[in-house]
């Protein structure tokens, strides 16, 4: 039954992480929602682990909690590229650099 | 011992970049710088003349790619040939730097001829077919060059074109020969190491190689090497470049004709002679047949031309023709070997005699500007007594007239055509060379005598030629020496013979048949002085006589291949060709246009707008979860 639980919560994590990747436009905000998003898997993880008392998903959270570090790192510098270029950051302006 | 081979033709290289290089600012040099080089490759030529004799043929070959050496390769046969080549190409040279000395132009022209000689000197002492067909190509792109010299004449362009063009089938069957020679020979163990193409290799084991590659595939590069030579020394029906290429400066009409181009056909011929003798009998054979029907094909589209060039042209043609029938003829078991003998020393003898006979051509044109119709020339040995003496030599000795050279070379040719007709049972076939030869001895009197009564006899019938006069006499002195040389080299024929190949016989006839050449050559004389010597000939008109006409348009080959081959089977086939190619382009840039623009349509997807792509990744992946899920259900 909890379990059940931990993964609505999960669940509701993720639906708001995805609302807010696709209704914002400041790229920190944006940063801020995947990390929900991210988040969200990752709790569902170790739901799962403590489930089935299997240390397999504990390790995978972990590794995914490293990446997330990485990734936002990454998306961070991205962002600051950005308002060097533009003078703020607004993703909409990334229009132009398609094609 | 230094081999001074190598530098027989570095020499005239060297001598190609320098009269250029320094032509640029001092014109008359380069005639100088040209000559040089030359005069020093004939005297490293008589210094490997002495080596040989010392210690026999030299051979010295270097690996090149694969199995294909380069290298040089020095023996009796190619001796004679590079002493003859830079002797008679010296004395063009000497004569050139008077007759070219007024054209703008003279350091590129000085730089050609002396690359054109360097190239006939590396074909004769190549030790590789391959590196034979080097210097083979090297002389035919000079003779392009060296025709179309006067480019800004549109008949030098063309006929520079076409003699470029036609020599270039005879060389495409050359190298469709090695080919054919070098994918037998590869592997065989027989080879003991040597280059397929070796020439040395070849000739002294001539024998083996037949035995391994089968006579009659021999026999068929042997005919393909045949065409080559045809190509190049214009034999039919690939002469039809040479009368044409008469359109460049006459001292290199001289140099093709006696001592550079022509000669490099026949020399292939006799190189290979032990290849063509090993194979199966047809293929010297049809040497003999070419040669001698060549030789009388020739004449007589010489005897209606009026162009005082392409007469001495198709003289040249003809005289071919006795050489390689001469070495044809070396197929009969008695004459063997020595037919290349008696090929060689006519070959010789007529380097000689052609040189002499241009380079007197040449100053009659200087005097008549360039105006080489004989019926406006006439009355010019009172005005031009020393050039025309020397041109009588010249005559004499084309003619055959004993004591003159060519009397004993081309006596004997065509007495050993009489011994291969009595030796090999009578037959039809045996004796069509003997009487093409001896037609071909009263048809060469003939156009002889009719060029030069018309040029020296009579009253002038222009007014060029009333006011002709010699060129100054220090510039004739390499003509003296060729006339020397055209008159005295008989009393040498047995000694030459046999440096060629030893104890050679010389052939003989019955009287009666010896006679007929000395009666032709008396009906000769006579027809043409009673006709050419005076006036007479202005009173016959041949124009109207349909065999005039079939051989006034020398029997319609030109016409043959410039208006059917090429017009009616090169043309469409071209254009067929370049139809398909241009419908190939277009479908080629179709699919590249259209790949263009379904890119230009399906990158509107990409537009940048991020909350677009997490729609576009989401419902994918909820639509890759729904046929999960009703993949599962079913």
């Amino acid at each position: 039954m909890l379990i059940l639980l931990v993964a609505m919560l999960s669940l509701i994590l993720f639906t708001i992480g995805l609302y807010g990747v696709m209704t914002s436009n400041i790229g920190i905000k944006m940063m801020i929602s995947i990390e929900i998003l991210l988040n969200s898997g990752i709790l569902n993880l170790v739901a799962v682990g403590s489930y089935y008392y299997s240390s397999q998903p504990m390790l995978m959270a972990l590794f995914a909690i490293a990446i997330g570090v990485v990734e936002s790192v990454i998306g961070m510098s991205l962002l600051s590229a950005i308002y060097r270029k533009f003078g703020k950051i607004s993703i909409s302006l990334l229009k132009e650099i398609k094609w | 011992m230094f081999i001074y081979a190598w530098l027989i033709f570095i020499s005239p290289l060297v001598g190609f970049v320098l009269s250029y290089l320094v032509g640029i600012k001092y014109r008359n040099w380069s005639g100088i710088i040209a000559s040089t080089s030359i005069g020093l490759s004939l005297l490293f030529s008589y210094l490997t003349y002495l080596q040989v004799n010392a210690s026999g043929p030299i051979h010295e070959s270097v690996h090149w790619f694969y199995s294909i050496n380069y290298g040089i390769y020095v023996d009796h046969l190619s001796l004679v040939m590079v002493l003859m080549v830079s002797f008679v190409g010296l004395m063009i040279h000497l004569y050139a730097m008077h007759y070219m000395g007024k054209d703008p132009n003279r350091h590129v022209y000085f730089a050609e001829t002396a690359l054109f000689t360097a190239g006939m000197l590396g074909l004769v002492i190549s030790s590789n077919l391959v590196f034979f067909f080097l210097f083979w190509e090297l002389v035919g792109l000079c003779s392009y060059l060296l025709i179309g010299f006067w480019f800004f004449k549109p008949n030098a362009a063309s006929a520079a074109k076409k003699a470029f063009i036609v020599t270039r089938v005879g060389d495409l069957l050359f190298l469709a020969g090695m080919a054919l020679l070098y994918t037998h020979l590869i592997g065989f163990t027989g080879l003991n190491g040597s280059s397929p193409l070796s020439i040395p290799y070849l000739i002294n084991n001539a024998g083996l190689v037949a035995a391994h590659v089968g006579k009659v595939t021999l026999g068929i590069v042997s005919v393909l090497f045949l065409a080559a030579a045809a190509g190049k020394s214009s034999q039919f029906p690939l002469h039809v470049w040479i009368p044409d290429a008469m359109e460049g400066p006459t001292t290199v009409s001289a140099l093709i004709h006696a001592a550079t181009m022509v000669t490099a056909g026949i020399y292939l011929v006799a190189r290979l002679f032990q290849i063509f003798q090993a194979s199966a009998p047809f293929a010297l054979e049809s040497v003999a047949i070419l040669g001698a029907f060549t030789a009388v094909f020739a004449g007589i589209l010489g005897l209606v031309v009026n162009d005082l060039k392409r007469i001495l042209a198709y003289s040249t043609i003809s005289q071919l023709g006795y050489m390689l029938a001469a070495i044809g003829l070396g197929g009969f078991l008695t004459i063997g070997y020595s037919g290349v003998a008696y090929g060689m020393y006519h070959l010789v003898v007529h380097a000689m005699f052609k040189a002499l006979l241009f380079m007197t051509a040449g100053s009659l044109l200087l005097a008549m500007m360039e105006l080489r119709d004989v019926r406006r020339m006439g009355g010019l040995w009172k005005r031009m007594p020393v050039t025309v003496t020397l041109m009588f030599i010249g005559a004499i000795t084309l003619a055959a007239i004993p004591p003159t050279a060519a009397y004993f070379s081309k006596d004997a040719i065509i007495d050993a055509a009489w011994t291969y007709f009595t030796g090999s049972g009578y037959g039809f076939i045996s004796f069509l060379p003997w009487l093409f030869l001896v037609t071909g001895a009263l048809l060469t009197v003939l156009y002889t005598f009719r060029m030069f009564f018309l040029v020296a006899l009579g009253k002038p019938r222009s007014k060029l030629a009333e006011e002709a006069k010699d060129p100054p006499l220090h510039v004739q002195i390499p003509l003296f020496f060729l006339a020397a040389f055209s008159l005295g080299f008989g009393i040498w024929q047995s000694h030459f013979y046999d440096y060629i190949s030893p104890s050679t016989p010389i052939p003989s006839a019955p009287i009666y048949i010896e006679a007929i050449p000395w009666a032709f050559i008396v009906i000769g004389v006579v027809i043409t002085y009673y006709l050419y010597g005076t006036e007479r000939w202005k009173h016959f008109h041949f124009s109207g006589n349909p065999l005039y006409k079939v051989v006034k348009n020398k029997f319609y080959i030109d016409y043959l291949f410039t208006n059917i081959i090429a017009e009616r089977v090169i043309l469409p086939l071209s254009a067929a060709f370049s139809t398909f190619e241009s419908h190939y382009n277009t479908s080629v840039d179709v699919v590249g246009h259209d790949t263009m623009r379904l890119g230009t349509f399906m990158r509107r997807i990409q537009d940048g707008i991020i909350r677009n792509y997490f729609v576009v990744l989401i419902s994918g992946i909820s639509i890759i979860f729904i046929i999960m899920e009703i993949l599962r259900l079913i």
